[in-house]
């Protein structure tokens, strides 16, 4: 397991969660509707990224490399898409047949990877602290139902192996001449490499189910969970409240601009 | 008990809905896979979703969609997320497209992927928008450039770009699916409550290309 002894016992991974999904909800607070507003999601994102930080130079590391997968390629799409073709753009920097740069497109564009930057943050910190199989474990233990975090679970503990079969299907293929070349030839090829690897899975599913009934799973009881973290009434207040306050400002703050719109309207 | 249930009758036990939306995230995930390293022009990530629709029912599969796109976001895709709506959509439609018959024949599977692909676009195109400014990072980005420089609104643009990708990739999709359920052993078939619609025993089921 990837993530610190101090994140791992005193910070549960479900409240993690809670506050990716509380900071992914301010993310989409209208910003740019604000003065000055654009960029802020850009500042509020040093929150999380201070909380890596102060969760070890490992953590911090990993959140780095996170954003830098999930976000970077996104922005660069943002401002280059937005950059060039915006034609609801009115100050035009520089043009080439097609091609447009605005202010107004370079803006948007900048503004929206802000708010990308911010959205994705949160989760981010909740990878580089736990390991995908933890966060669905921690999932498991505050309450969710286990048909719901079982399917999570399983899938991450059992991904290596079903990736190490596509595979060995995929070179048995290839082995006898389905190799990729021309379009329609790849196209003939799918068939074979995913029929076997998916019918091989529900035979496989078939057996996990009679497991799973064996051990319980379709009883009342919730079976006892032997995992490590420390969960206090004070992290499921701590959960309760993100969730709560990130739904809360988001309402508000539409609610607010909603208003103002109206207003606006009216008094013209 | 899943195991004391005659096969016939199939069951919605919670270990077997679990165990087979399992299986059909796995098959989203390796599915998504295999099309990038045949280099299709296709997303080929919902397969699995459409087989739980069909075998499970439309809650099931609507389930192992939106489960799949977190599942995305955990391993290092938070965008993904946004799109479980759509992804739900998908195994509903697949679920409900089967209760009624429309996964039996190949021309129908067909004409029913190509519907579905229509309406992911469609349900796919405001979030896209809200969310992303239409930029999703894929190489589809190009197709939502040109609609943009040809003077379309983001929104606009979305669809478009949804309309041009979506129901191809939702075509092979269902028939690839269909070849899954098709070769799939009948007593495995029979376990789930949607299997008898696939049952080549039946004279009423699937009928063969």
């Amino acid at each position: 397991m990837k993530s610190e002894s101090l994140a791992r016992t005193v910070w549960h991974p479900a409240t993690s969660l809670a506050l990716a999904l509380c900071i992914a909800l301010v993310a989409f607070v209208p910003w740019a509707a604000m003065s000055h507003g654009r960029f802020a999601p850009l500042f509020l994102t040093l929150i999380p990224g201070s909380l890596a930080v102060w969760a070890g130079p490992p953590v911090f590391a990993r959140w780095l490399r996170g954003m830098a997968i999930a976000w970077l390629p996104l922005a660069v799409s943002m401002l280059l898409v937005h950059g060039l073709f915006y034609p609801e753009g009115i100050d035009v920097l520089w043009s080439w047949g097609w091609l447009r740069v605005t202010r107004e497109g370079w803006l948007f564009g900048a503004g929206l990877a802000a708010r990308f930057a911010l959205a994705v943050s949160g989760i981010v910190l909740a990878s580089a602290l736990h390991s995908a199989a933890d966060l669905a474990r921690g999932l498991e233990q505050s309450g969710l139902p286990l048909r719901w975090t079982y399917p999570l679970r399983a899938t991450i503990g059992l991904l290596p192996a079903a990736r190490r079969r596509a595979t060995a299907i995929q070179d048995a293929q290839a082995a006898r001449g389905l190799a990729a070349g021309s379009l329609f030839q790849r196209v003939r090829a799918l068939p074979p490499r995913i029929v076997p690897f998916a019918v091989g899975l529900l035979s496989e599913a078939d057996v996990r189910a009679q497991a799973l009934a064996l051990r319980g799973m379709d009883s009342a009881v919730r079976p006892t969970s032997i995992a490590p973290w420390t969960d206090s009434s004070r992290q499921r207040m701590l959960r309760r409240a993100l969730i709560g306050g990130g739904l809360l400002v988001l309402v508000l703050s539409h609610a607010l601009l909603a208003g103002i719109a109206v207003r606006a309207l009216s008094g013209r | 008990m899943s195991t004391s249930q005659e096969p016939s009758q199939g069951n919605r036990s919670a270990s077997r809905m679990s165990a087979l939306v399992t299986a059909a995230i796995l098959i989203n995930l390796a599915g998504g896979e295999i099309v990038s390293v045949l280099r299709l022009p296709v997303y080929g990530d919902s397969v699995g979703t459409v087989v739980a629709g069909a075998l499970g029912g439309p809650l099931t599969g609507a389930f192992a969609g939106a489960l799949t796109n977190i599942v995305w976001s955990l391993l290092g895709r938070p965008g993904a997320a946004a799109f479980a709506i759509t992804a739900a959509a998908i195994g509903m439609i697949a679920g409900i497209s089967a209760q009624r018959g429309w996964l039996r024949t190949p021309p129908r599977v067909a004409v029913t992927g190509l519907i579905t692909g229509v309406l992911a676009a469609v349900i796919s195109a405001p979030i896209a928008t809200y969310v992303y400014g239409g930029v999703t990072g894929g190489g589809t980005d190009a197709v939502v450039a040109f609609f943009r420089g040809m003077g379309a609104s983001i929104l606009e643009a979305s669809l478009g770009q949804g309309i041009v990708s979506d129901p191809l990739d939702k075509l092979v999709t269902f028939l690839l699916a269909w070849l899954v359920l098709r070769a799939m052993p009948r007593h495995l078939l029979l376990r789930y409550p949607g299997g008898t619609l696939f049952d080549r025993a039946d004279p009423e089921a699937i009928v063969d290309a």
